[in-house]
């Protein structure tokens, strides 16, 4: 029998905050990468191995992720969870993406004004901005979502 | 405030059937943040889970879920 932390329907809701994680991860890895078209020589070896890091940390943690589900649920579980839209995480990651999808949406036009004033910057620097802001966003706002939600139960409950 | 909010009473019905989030979110296959999300009015479920919680307590869904304000009704209108 499953405890109540490894009952499939939580496993599904922690998959998801984790690969929230390595979202997040991935859009500092961008941000880092953005930045060091701006720095001098020593900081952008710094950078550099920051980047790295982060690089290594986000596919490491979508790996372990993936692992994970592979070994904790069976393949019906899986399907039966992971297809399943019924619940708050999913909502919360709707959102996140709307959030996503706009603030991007407007970082592009930004940077597309900025792009005609400037020939000191190359493509790569606005593709990771923006890559920077569409994960970014996302995972800042599931985040957020996650936190407001609460994890005020079973406090009161004595079942 | 918007004109229509889901309020709920799924907070009483655990209590008289002396259950947690928990106890409820595994009887009808969804996670605990996902009651205790409902139950604080900030996830609104789908039909779904609004009647399998209803059939779980045995009780009709109006009973557990309802909506605030006036809507229109086909029963008042002739």
């Amino acid at each position: 029998m499953n405890t109540a932390s490894s009952h499939p329907a939580e496993l599904a809701d922690r998959h998801a905050s984790l690969f929230g994680i390595a979202v997040l991860l991935v859009a500092l890895k961008f941000a880092v990468s953005a930045t060091m078209h701006f720095t001098d020589a020593p900081t952008t070896a710094i950078l550099d191995k920051a980047e790295l890091v982060l690089a290594l940390g986000g596919a490491g943690l979508v790996l372990a992720v993936l692992v994970w589900k592979r070994r904790a649920l069976t393949p019906s579980q899986r399907h039966a969870y992971f297809a399943d839209r019924d619940s708050f995480v999913f909502e919360a990651i709707q959102r996140a993406r709307i959030s996503s999808w706009n603030l991007t949406f407007l970082a592009l036009i930004t940077l597309e004004i900025f792009a005609d004033d400037t020939d000191r910057v190359s493509a790569d620097f606005f593709v990771q901005v923006a890559l920077a802001v569409l994960l970014g966003v996302f995972g800042l706002k599931f985040f957020v979502l996650m936190r407001d939600s609460g994890d005020e139960d079973d406090g009161d409950d004595d079942a | 405030m918007p004109e229509h909010e889901l309020t709920n009473r799924i907070r009483v019905f655990r209590a008289e059937h002396r259950m947690s989030q928990t106890d409820l979110a595994r009887a009808i296959g969804v996670s605990r943040k996902t009651i205790s999300t409902i139950e604080v009015g900030r996830f609104v479920p789908s039909t779904v889970i609004a009647l399998k919680i209803a059939r779980y307590f045995g009780r009709p869904v109006e009973e557990i879920f309802s909506l605030t304000g006036d809507v229109p009704s086909i029963a008042t209108e002739d």
